[in-house]
């Protein structure tokens, strides 16, 4: 007997009662289906440091005939009244059954940005409006600011002046919950500053996303940022339906809003993809941009600011290396811990930089495992790999690493 | 339009129930994108990253939801948040529909058994097998295994799952895969 999905959800969620608890986890031990159900929740709720999934909203597309024909008509007044609110800038009129939206004609390209629909419960500034200056998107390094909230005009006061009517931007682009995203997308930076609208659904290829002469933060649903480097340019397109993000040049570092950078990526080609929608961890973007082939060798768990520190730690063990984490610039000071098992006597560690510079020391190997090296001050790191020395056989043996840990210290 | 800004779990759901479209909308709104992503990561796991069978299975749930008066939503109780239910909801039925299509979920065995000497490697194990061994270890070590190694969940969640501390998780975790180690090799040899 499977649990209900609310004791799975409950469960998932740390809410379960103590004994609901153990029960759930005795059925869990034995049932794969049930913890897939109990992993979807919690990942769900872990949020964008942990995986970077893109979310569709489908309702926008035209609902399949055949799921128009049975009692649907409730379904499929819900999924065009939410189409209909997605397109539509102003306050939606009721729906009406039957009124079909063509999520295949392109948008006009001159449009003003429009005021975004109700957006899901994340952590997501709302856009200013039109007649104040586009706030200067936080650095990767900074705390998100908090969401601008407009003063409320005194009941004394007179009427605010109307909104001035924003400069033109080059191309058109339009906030997330209502882009028909079908047309091109361009973000231009004005005064040193950028706006930049959230994205989601469905991207026709040759969408562009580009930054101007200032760091932009690119919302991906408000539950993650890709901040942009000066004149990094990306290219949005498709592939199954998911959205992907092509690193033309540049480098782009995607966290959360209110977490740290859990990826950096450097040294980009053009040609180079990264399936956010896909990503699981730092190293299946490694993987897909073809940094490295072998399977996970670490994996960032979770990245914690601590007195200004970028702190990656990589706890999964037991694959074989090389593993890879990225963090930023190191400073005097900062450093990278693991425990390496292996049946080697030494262990070769190598620093691969951004730019491509290998840094080796050769190490013992320790009856604890522990490995302790300061990093070159000034060098960002982009990859860790432990190399066993040869066996009297001269075979490799092979080793095992857990807890990879960076420690960097941040430029001042 | 109403705004349902602040609006709790239940007095959404009640509103939706008692055929409020604005409720509805809102419901779609703020959850909607979640249920679609949550089955399509669902359905990707298995190999099936299709977009039309997401959909297929995304529509699905919708009318599941809608029909007979809400009935799939009235078996909400709010004991938990109403997120959290429909992701359970969403992916319960994405895993129904790989079962009526009977596509098994498969985990790389490498990513249990830890790698080692290739002296001593161990021989290919079965699904079964791996299963057995898993049935012998503790319950909650076997779950914090299946939640972390098969379905890629972290640590730290784990952690709150089970109720075991972080820093106590992680060894336990690393003690359950060597008993399982030493059970697999047990039946091999």
């Amino acid at each position: 007997m499977h649990p209900t999905e609310e004791a799975l959800a409950r469960f998932a969620e740390a809410r379960s009662a103590d004994d609901e608890r153990g029960t759930t986890a005795r059925h869990l031990s034995a049932c794969g289906e049930c913890t897939a159900v109990v992993a979807a929740v919690a990942l769900e709720a872990q949020g964008p440091a942990r995986s970077m999934e893109i979310a569709f909203d489908v309702l926008r597309r035209r609902p399949s005939r055949r799921w128009l024909a049975p009692a649907a008509a409730a379904a499929a007044v819900l999924a065009l009244a939410a189409a209909w609110l997605a397109f539509r800038p102003s306050p939606p009129a009721p729906s009406a059954p039957g009124m079909a939206h063509d999520a295949t004609q392109p948008a006009p390209p001159e449009d003003p940005p429009a005021p975004p629909a109700p957006t899901p419960p994340q952590p997501d500034p709302p856009p200013p409006p039109p007649d104040t200056p586009a706030p200067t998107p936080p650095s990767p390094d900074s705390p998100p600011p908090a969401p601008p909230v407009p003063a409320p005009p005194a009941p004394d006061t007179p009427a605010p002046a109307p909104p001035k009517t924003p400069p033109a931007p080059t191309r058109a682009w339009r906030p997330a919950s209502l882009a028909n995203l079908h047309g091109p997308i361009e973000i231009v930076g004005a005064d040193g500053s950028v706006r930049v609208p959230g994205v989601a659904g469905r991207l026709r290829a040759g969408d562009r996303v580009r930054s101007g002469n200032a760091p932009a933060a690119f919302h991906v649903l408000g539950s993650a940022e890709l901040a942009l480097d000066p004149q990094t340019e990306v290219e949005l397109g498709v592939d199954g339906g998911e959205l992907l993000v092509v690193v033309r040049r540049g480098r782009a570092l995607v966290g959360a809003p209110d977490g740290p950078v859990v990826h950096t990526v450097d040294g980009a080609t053009p040609g180079d993809r990264a399936e956010f929608s896909r990503l699981r961890s730092p190293l299946a973007l490694v993987r897909a941009l073809g940094f490295d082939d072998d399977p996970v060798g670490a994996e960032v768990v979770s990245g914690t600011r601590e007195n200004g520190a970028l702190v990656g730690r990589a706890a999964k063990a037991g694959v074989p290396v090389p593993a890879a984490v990225w963090f930023r610039p190191a400073v005097r000071g900062s450093r990278m811990r693991a425990t390496v098992r292996t049946g080697a006597r030494s262990i070769e560690v190598t620093l691969r930089t951004s730019t491509n510079r290998a840094i080796r020391c050769t190490l013992p190997a320790t009856k604890d495992g522990r490995v302790d090296v300061a990093l070159p001050e000034g060098e960002d790191v982009q990859e860790v790999s432990f190399t066993p020395s040869v066996d009297t056989r001269g075979a490799r043996p092979a080793v095992e690493v857990d807890g990879l840990e960076i420690v960097a210290e941040r430029a001042p | 339009m109403p705004e349902y800004g602040s609006v709790d779990d239940l007095r959404l759901v009640r509103l939706c129930l008692a055929g409020d479209d604005a409720a509805w909308r809102e419901l779609a709104s703020l959850h909607g994108a979640c249920l679609y992503r949550t089955i399509s990561r669902t359905l990707a796991r298995a190999g099936r990253a299709g977009v039309e069978e997401t959909e297929e299975v995304y529509q699905a749930l919708l009318v599941a939801l809608v029909e007979d008066g809400g009935r799939r939503l009235r078996s909400f109780r709010g004991e938990c948040g109403l997120r959290a239910w429909l992701v359970a909801v969403a992916a319960r039925a994405a895993l129904d529909h790989l079962r009526r299509l009977k596509v098994r979920h498969t985990v790389p065995l490498t990513d249990v058994v830890a790698q080692r000497d290739p002296a001593d490697a161990l021989p290919p194990v079965g699904a079964d097998e791996l299963q057995a061994a898993l049935a012998k270890l503790d319950p909650v070590d076997a779950t914090a295994l299946r939640l972390f190694h098969f379905e890629d969940v972290p640590y730290a969640a784990i952690s709150r799952m089970v109720g075991i501390p972080l820093n106590t998780l992680c060894p336990r975790i690393a003690r359950a895969r060597e008993r399982l180690r030493k059970f697999l090799a047990e039946k091999m040899h």
